[in-house]
C-alpha cells in the first residue's frame, strides 16, 4: 500500500502518487459514487493484465448503471485471483473501508493503492462513548453520541479507519472556542 | 514475605484515601537518573530476581496497593468492559501470560498465591483475592471470563500482549483500566509506530526504529525494563481518554497552597517479556503514585525533581498534559533546591 506516515503527524496516512503494478494479473480500478478523472486516466494508461472499473454505491442515489452496491463488490472481489491489484479513489473512510474489505478477503496490503482522497471529510471515533462519525469537516465537532465537543485528532486508526476525537474543554467545561476550524 | 502485607483497600477516585506507607516510599522507583530532563529510551535488562524489596525483585511486583488496585479495576471493568480486549488470534498468547504470571507470582509470593499443575489441570488459589480455581490449560471455556482478563484481574497494572508479525509489534490485546492517557480500544491493532505517534520529538530522534529492531528480538526469558513517568492531579488510577470528562477539570484545581497534596508523580515500570508459546511480547505497564508531599521527604529527589520539571521541554508539557499546573510545581518545588 503506497501509505506511509507524514513526519510531524506520524499516525496519520499520507497518500503517495500511485502507477500501475505492471505484474498483476488483474487489475481493479475502485470508485465511490462516481469515478475521478485521476482514477479515469490510471485505467485508461494500464496495459498490463485485465482490467476492470467498478463504481461502488454509498450515497443512495445510485450512480451510473452497473454500479455496484458494498455486498455485489465482497461477491466480485471473491472470485479474483491472488494476483490481483487495487486502485481505490473516493473519501479517505470509503478507501479504508474498501482497504478492510480487501484484506478481509485475503488480499494483502502491498496490493492495494489509495489516491489522494477526494475530500477533506474525516471519520471520527469519540474516545469517550465510541461512535463513529463520517463527514467531520471541522474541529471541535459535537459528538452525535454524548453530545461532546470533541478535539479531532490526527492520530488515525486503521482498524476503526478514523480519526481520534477527544472533548476540547474537559479542563474547563466553560471555555468553548467560539468558532470552529476547517480541516485540513 | 512482603514487608507491608496488602490488607488495606483504598479508593483511586471519589474521596481519594490512597496513600504510601514509609515503606512504598523508601521502595520508590523514582525514574530521574540526572539533575537535567534529558529524553532517552533507557531499555535495560530486567534481570531476575532484582535487589530484594526493590519493585525489580519479581517480574510481578504485588505490593500494599494489591487490593485497592485490583477493586479498582474491578471498577473501571464494571463501568466500562471494553477496557479489555483480545483479538481472536491472540487466544495463545493470553494463555501464555496466564502461565508466566501463576507461575512466577507462585514461586515469588508462596503465602498469597499458589499453583499445582496435573497435566493440563491446572488448580490456582489466590489468597488475597480468595480464589480457588481449577481449569484445564489452553481451554478458555473452563475459566469464569476469558483469560487475559481473569488473570489481568489479578495483577496490579496494566497489560498489553503485542503479535509480532512482519518485524513490527501490534498491540493486539490488553487490560488497560489504568493509562496514562491513552485508549486501547482506539489504539487496538495499531503497529508500534502507529500507537506511538502522538509522542513528540522521538520519532525525529530516530527512537522508535531503535526500540522496536530491540524489542523484536528479545529472547524467551530475558525481559528488559524502563521506566516512565508524567504527573497526575490526585491519586487517580484511570487517567484514560474515555474518562477524561470526568477527571479534566482536576487538572485545573491544584493551587500554590495545594500543590504537596494535590500533584502526583507517577512511574509506569514497563517490562517487555517475550512469551513461550505465541511469541508475543507481554508489555506489562505497572503504575506506581507517589503525592509531592511524600516525594520530598526524599531530600535528594526533591531537589532533582526541581531541576528536571525546570528544564523540561515545553512540547512534553504540553503532551503530558501539565500545562496549567507545572509552574506552579517549579514554584513549590524551588523551595527544597538551595540553587535557587
Amino acid at each position: 500500500m503506497q501509505v506511509e506516515m507524514i513526519p510531524g503527524v506520524k499516525s496519520r496516512p499520507v497518500y503517495t502518487p500511485v502507477t500501475v503494478n505492471p505484474r498483476s494479473q488483474r487489475q481493479i480500478f475502485i470508485a465511490q459514487d462516481q469515478i475521478p478523472a485521476a482514477l479515469q486516466s490510471l485505467y485508461d494508461g494500464c496495459e498490463q493484465g485485465e482490467k476492470s472499473l467498478l463504481t461502488v454505491v454509498t450515497t443512495g442515489a445510485a450512480a451510473a448503471g452497473g454500479a455496484l452496491s458494498i455486498d455485489d463488490l465482497a461477491q466480485r472481489v471473491a472470485s479474483l485471483p491472488q494476483s490481483s491489484s487495487f486502485y481505490l479513489a473516493g473519501s479517505e473512510a470509503f478507501m479504508w473501508d474498501i482497504a478492510k474489505l480487501l484484506t478481509d478477503a485475503g488480499f494483502i496490503s502491498d496490493q492495494i493503492a489509495m489516491l489522494a482522497p477526494l475530500s477533506k471529510e474525516r471519520r471520527l471515533f469519540c474516545t469517550h462513548c465510541y461512535t463513529l462519525m463520517d463527514h467531520v469537516t471541522h474541529s471541535p465537532h459535537v459528538c452525535s453520541g454524548c453530545g461532546r465537543a470533541l478535539l479531532v485528532r490526527d492520530h488515525f486508526s486503521k482498524i476503526h479507519r478514523a480519526y481520534v476525537g477527544v472533548q476540547i474543554n474537559a479542563e474547563d467545561p466553560a471555555d468553548l472556542p467560539a468558532a470552529a476550524e476547517e480541516l485540513s | 514475605m512482603l514487608r507491608v502485607a496488602p490488607t488495606k483497600l483504598e479508593t483511586f477516585r471519589d474521596d481519594f484515601t490512597y496513600s504510601n506507607s514509609r515503606e512504598a516510599i523508601e521502595r520508590f522507583p523514582f525514574p530521574f537518573p540526572e539533575d537535567e530532563y534529558s529524553y532517552s529510551v533507557n531499555i535495560e535488562p530486567h534481570t531476575l530476581p532484582g535487589a530484594a524489596g526493590s519493585v525489580n525483585e519479581h517480574l510481578f511486583d504485588i505490593d500494599e496497593h494489591y487490593l485497592s488496585e485490583m477493586a479498582e479495576r474491578a471498577q473501571v471493568l464494571k463501568e466500562n468492559p471494553k477496557r479489555c480486549l483480545a483479538m481472536p488470534h491472540m487466544e495463545l498468547a493470553c494463555w501464555d501470560f496466564i502461565d508466566r504470571a501463576m507461575t512466577t507470582m507462585a514461586a515469588d509470593y508462596p503465602d498469597y498465591f499458589s499453583l499445582q499443575k496435573n497435566g493440563e489441570q491446572w488448580h490456582w488459589q489466590n489468597k488475597l483475592l480468595q480464589l480457588d480455581d481449577t481449569f484445564t490449560f489452553g481451554d478458555s471455556s473452563t475459566l469464569p471470563c476469558p483469560p487475559l482478563e481473569y488473570m489481568g484481574r489479578q495483577v496490579q497494572g496494566d497489560i498489553a500482549l503485542l503479535d509480532q508479525r512482519d518485524g513490527d509489534l501490534f498491540l493486539d490485546a490488553g487490560i488497560v483500566t489504568c493509562p496514562a492517557d491513552w485508549s486501547l480500544a482506539f489504539d487496538a491493532g495499531m503497529s508500534f509506530k502507529e500507537w506511538h505517534g502522538p509522542v513528540p520529538m522521538a520519532h525525529e530522534m530516530g527512537v522508535f526504529e531503535r526500540a522496536l529492531k530491540y524489542l523484536t528480538a528479545i529472547p524467551l526469558g530475558r525481559p528488559v525494563r524502563r521506566l516512565n513517568w508524567t504527573l497526575t492531579v490526585n491519586a487517580r488510577m484511570d487517567t484514560s481518554p474515555e474518562t477524561y470528562p470526568m477527571w479534566g477539570v482536576e487538572n485545573r484545581s491544584v493551587t500554590a497552597e495545594n500543590v504537596g497534596e494535590k500533584v502526583y508523580l507517577r512511574v509506569e515500570l514497563q517490562v517487555l517479556d517475550r512469551m513461550a508459546r505465541s511469541n508475543a511480547l507481554m508489555f506489562s505497564i505497572r503504575t506506581y503514585l507517589i503525592s509531592m508531599n511524600d516525594l520530598v521527604t526524599n531530600k535528594d529527589w526533591a531537589r532533582r525533581m526541581h531541576r528536571v520539571m525546570k528544564t523540561l521541554p515545553e512540547p512534553l508539557i504540553e503532551y503530558k498534559g501539565l500545562t496549567h499546573y507545572h509552574p506552579l510545581l517549579v514554584d513549590w518545588l524551588a523551595q527544597y533546591d538551595p540553587a535557587n
